[in-house]
């Protein structure tokens, strides 16, 4: 378990995180949304050691991380823009992540290299954007840590690339307890991969909540009232987080249960109504009221 | 890397072994060297010379430590790299340890390799002796120590700065920064005061392992010996090892505190970038301004504007590059104010003399003694025939302890002005007090105030004088090994007997006893004692006709003459008038008033106002004969004055006279006495004769 407690990191007199405190649970995805420069990237340093926090504490299975080989072995951090030596190729990446990493499984590696079409032997300095991610993924995941620690790392990766990564850490979760965590401001890549999300916005954690959870206590309702009247009474004592109008037909964001609103607008006068799914997008949007 | 720095070490010692051996065969070819001991030792000296101290290693080294040091912590400046380094589960002490010796290792093997390469082409040609290797040994310690400074200097910058524009800066700076500090602390006390001494008291760098090399790779690089090398370079290993591991831990602690996020900033620890700028700012401007003091002829309006200008675009200049920003131009204007209140208060300290340097006279009962170098700069030597400076000379071997009449004649010169002398002559004092601290000016005496006379004579006269300034008062050891003695008084030269080399100078330390100033000054030598030395040192003894027991030896062994000449040995007699008064002075500037002796006027000689005349006749050379003296024996002692400068008289001698002249020259250079030149002379060599 990744435990952050009060984590602060300031570059230049700016609060990059502020008092961010989240608990990743193993064996599950962790997706850390958020908008651009919300911290994300360098909550990820942190939690990997590679910067020392301001104040505030991370711990990797109850171990301190900063400095702490024990702790990193645990843990995989693919950075946004991943470093391969100069002139190198994915052997002898191999060659030097199997030094660091004890339990690296150079025949899973050369394996997933090969169902990945990625040349072992080709200079890095070849690849597409995506293929150093995918070979920095595989590197990450063959490394077998507890944790990988993915910036931004599924941007650039192309859709039949990203269900194969997903496939393999689906399968790496259920082998060994892989837990990955996602930093992310593309949502939409983390919303079918993600099991519990951290929305961070500002240096801050906003939520930290189980999708399925999160997307239960908000919800957006579309309908059409047969009054002003009945509008308010619908929404007296709902929090809106967010409220668009077109014609008579009105769209809300209510921070509720599907249960309690549908109790609510059962008592109102309505032309219609109706409780649509929700995207972790419209989540984030609403949470943050960044609404574009 | 490795192929760097072996390509750097085989063109530094085996394309440099193989230039210097590719020399002495050429030489030999030649036939420069007679025997084969010579050559064969000519040969042992190259390969020492290459592969030990060679004394044109020193940016070879410095490139190096640059090149490695940067390169291996290079992943500190990019936070690609930062984030992969540290995140692996690597600890970062051995992280450190594995880069550091991995840079000791590049340049500890190529060296070796190239030493080795070096040495078994040097033994093929039959050019190694144990002397050899001994040597070769220790120049290997020498350079891996001086490495291990710069290597250790530019690890520090490494971790101070975040990318390597910076680092460069960074590392010039601390490699040069007392140097410079130094060198411009003595240029203003040059600049500014009257009574700095530019011979006994420099202020020169202590830590600085770059001016150690520079300067004694040199002097060790001719010491006769590796037991003597040794000894002189023992020390400095010692230092520079301690100066390499203080080096090392700060470099350490700074590793261990760099944050990640400095990759690619200017400075890792932005605190120390306002210190950094006022430190690098005061030098740099104040340096500036006392070229633009030199160039302006010494104008301090200019030169104080000069400096606080570059105090603020210096200031500028740094907050940009910290920031590779342009618009931080004015930011943290209280440290750049701090840096032009620091450049101004520096200037007026030194401008106006604040701390009184130039009134500087310490009390009688804090000196222990005093050592002085009066106009005649000894000359001497060690133990080993070879030269040592008149300062090192007279600092160890002069010790006055009757130091009144010196502190009488430096606070005379501050209530006197230069211009107003008779005949102003410097002198250079090293104060050694009480307290153990040693303090060095330089001041004008006057030896035409009779005043003056007695005081000097109370110095010149005193056997810490005599011992300090003439090697025969005090050397037991040099004059039995004399290898060629002569006695000259201008015209004549006779070669006296080796074997009475101490001999002579008991004779001549007799005859010293009664050497002061007045009888230097009042006396002018009859000849010169030439002796030489191994090891091709010689010096000259004046003799005056009051030193009866030299002159009675010199007499024994016919080789005195009277300096006056016989007109019958003379064929011809060349009196050349330079017109001095027609010749255009030229003043050249100095801007160091502590030499200004400098500043005396020189003439631009206008060849058509010089005039040259030839007397033939015995009436004219028994007229010219009795009023000229030898510029040989010419001393410093005398009013410059005394002989005319306007004239140059050459004089030709006879080939077949029985008189002993030196035959090597044929012909010998004399001046008038001044108010004493012929009548017929001066209308011959008249412009308008």
């Amino acid at each position: 378990m990744i435990e952050i407690h009060s984590l602060t990191k300031t570059f230049d007199k700016i609060k990059a995180v502020d008092e961010v405190s989240v608990t990743i649970k193993n064996n599950t995805v962790f997706g850390l949304i958020g908008t651009n420069g919300a911290g994300k990237s360098t909550v990820l340093r942190m939690i990997s050691g590679v910067l020392k926090p301001d104040s505030g504490t991370v711990t990797v299975d109850n171990m301190p991380v900063y400095d702490n080989v024990e702790a990193k072995k645990k843990l995989f951090f693919i950075a946004d823009e991943p470093y391969f030596f100069a002139n190198s190729n994915a052997k002898a990446m191999e060659k030097y992540y199997s030094g660091v990493y004890e339990n690296f499984n150079r025949g899973e590696f050369y394996k997933y290299l090969d169902s990945f079409n990625l040349d072992k032997n080709r200079k890095i300095g070849t690849f597409s954007k995506g293929m150093k991610k995918q070979l920095a993924l595989l590197l990450g995941i063959c490394a077998y840590t507890d944790y990988i620690l993915c910036d931004e790392t599924f941007d650039g990766l192309d859709p039949v690339m990203r269900q194969g990564i997903k496939s393999i850490f689906a399968k790496e979760m259920e082998e060994r307890g892989l837990t990955p965590v996602i930093a992310s401001h593309n949502l939409r890549e983390l919303e079918d991969i993600c099991d519990h999300v951290g929305l961070l916005h500002k240096g801050g954690v906003l939520l930290s909540k189980d999708l399925e959870d999160m997307k239960c206590s908000i919800q957006k309702i579309q309908c059409v009232f047969t009054s002003v009247e009945e509008e308010l009474k619908a929404l007296s004592g709902l929090e809106v987080l967010r409220k668009e109008q077109r014609g008579s037909l009105r769209t809300f964001t209510v921070r509720s249960t599907r249960e309690e609103v549908a109790a609510r607008f059962a008592t109102v006068d309505t032309i219609f109504y109706e409780v649509l799914p929700l995207s972790l997008e419209e989540i984030f949007i609403s949470e943050t009221g960044l609404a574009v | 890397m490795w192929i760097i720095a072996v390509l750097v070490h085989i063109a530094s010692y085996v394309g440099v072994l193989t230039v210097y051996m590719s020399r002495i065969r050429l030489w030999n070819a030649e036939g420069v060297y007679k025997t084969a001991q010579e050559y064969r030792s000519a040969l042992f000296q190259a390969v020492q010379d290459a592969l030990g101290f060679q004394d044109n290693l020193l940016p070879v080294i410095l490139g190096l430590a640059l090149v490695i040091g940067m390169q291996g912590f290079s992943y500190l400046y990019d936070r690609k790299k930062v984030d992969m380094y540290h995140s692996v589960p690597v600890d970062r002490n051995k992280r450190f340890l594995t880069i550091y010796i991995n840079g000791i290792i590049i340049y500890l093997t190529t060296t070796l390799v190239s030493l080795l390469i070096g040495t078994a082409s040097a033994a093929v040609q039959r050019a190694v002796n144990g002397e050899v290797l001994t040597v070769i040994g220790l120049g290997l310690v020498w350079n891996l120590l001086m490495f291990l400074v710069m290597y250790h200097t530019v690890i520090l910058a490494v971790m101070l700065t975040g990318n390597r524009f910076i680092t460069l800066f960074a590392a010039g700076i601390f490699a040069f920064y007392e140097m410079m500090l130094y060198s411009l602390i003595n240029k203003m006390q040059f600049a500014f005061f009257e009574t700095k001494d530019n011979m006994y008291v420099s202020h020169e760098p202590k830590l600085s392992a770059v001016s150690d090399y520079a300067v004694h790779t040199f002097e060790i690089k001719y010491m006769e010996d590796a037991r003597q090398m040794a000894e002189t370079a023992l020390p400095f290993y010692g230092k520079w090892f301690v100066l390499a591991l203080a080096l090392l831990a700060v470099s350490w602690l700074c590793y261990r505190r760099r944050p990640s996020e400095a990759a690619g900033k200017a400075l890792a620890f932005p605190v120390t970038g306002s210190a950094a700028k006022v430190l690098v700012v005061i030098p740099a401007a104040i340096g500036l301004g006392m070229w633009v003091y030199g160039a302006g002829y010494g104008d301090t309006m200019l030169t104080i504007v000069t400096m606080v200008a570059g105090g603020v675009v210096g200031s500028a200049v740094m907050e940009v590059m910290y920031d590779f920003d342009l618009k931080s131009l004015y930011r943290h204007l209280l440290s750049s104010g701090v840096a032009v209140a620091g450049i101004v208060v520096i200037f007026f300290i030194f401008k106006a003399d604040l701390f009184g340097y130039d009134k500087y006279v310490p009390l009688e009962d804090k000196v222990e003694s005093v050592a002085l170098v009066l106009n005649y700069y000894p000359e001497a030597w060690n133990e080993e025939f070879n030269y040592i400076s008149g300062a090192e000379s007279t600092g160890e071997y002069m010790h006055l302890v009757n130091v009144k009449p010196v502190l009488a004649l430096a606070a005379k010169a501050q209530q006197e002005n230069m211009e107003d002398m008779e005949d102003p002559r410097t002198m250079n004092v090293l104060y050694r007090l009480k307290s153990g601290r040693k303090v060095g000016r330089r001041f004008y005496v006057d030896y035409g105030n009779p005043v003056n006379e007695e005081l000097l004579n109370q110095i010149v006269g005193t056997k810490e004088y005599k011992e300090g300034t003439y090697q025969i008062m005090r050397d037991q050891h040099s004059f039995g090994q004399a290898q060629k003695l002569t006695y000259s008084n201008g015209a004549t030269e006779v070669v006296l007997p080796v074997e009475d080399g101490t001999k002579l100078q008991e004779a001549y330390v007799k005859d010293m006893e009664q050497f002061d100033f007045t009888l230097a000054r009042k006396n002018r030598p009859c000849g010169e004692i030439w002796i030489q030395f191994p090891n091709w040192i010689n010096c000259s003894l004046s003799v005056y006709e009051s030193f009866e027991n030299t002159l009675a030896y010199l007499k024994s062994q016919d080789a005195y003459y009277p300096l006056q000449l016989n007109p019958e040995d003379i064929d011809c007699i060349t009196v050349t008038n330079y017109h001095n008064e027609l010749q255009e002075p030229e003043q050249g500037y100095v801007d160091e008033p502590a030499m200004a002796y400098a500043t005396a006027v020189q003439l631009t000689y206008d060849e058509s106002n010089v005039v040259s005349e030839n007397f033939y006749e015995q009436e004219e050379f028994e007229k010219i004969l009795p009023v000229i003296y030898p510029n040989f024996l010419s001393e410093s002692w005398h009013d410059y004055e005394e002989v005319d400068n306007h004239y140059d008289i050459y004089i030709t001698f006879k080939k077949d006279t029985a008189y002993p002249y030196n035959r090597s020259n044929y012909g010998f250079n004399y001046q008038f006495y001044t108010g004493q030149v012929p009548e017929f002379v001066t209308q011959a060599t008249a412009l308008d004769k």
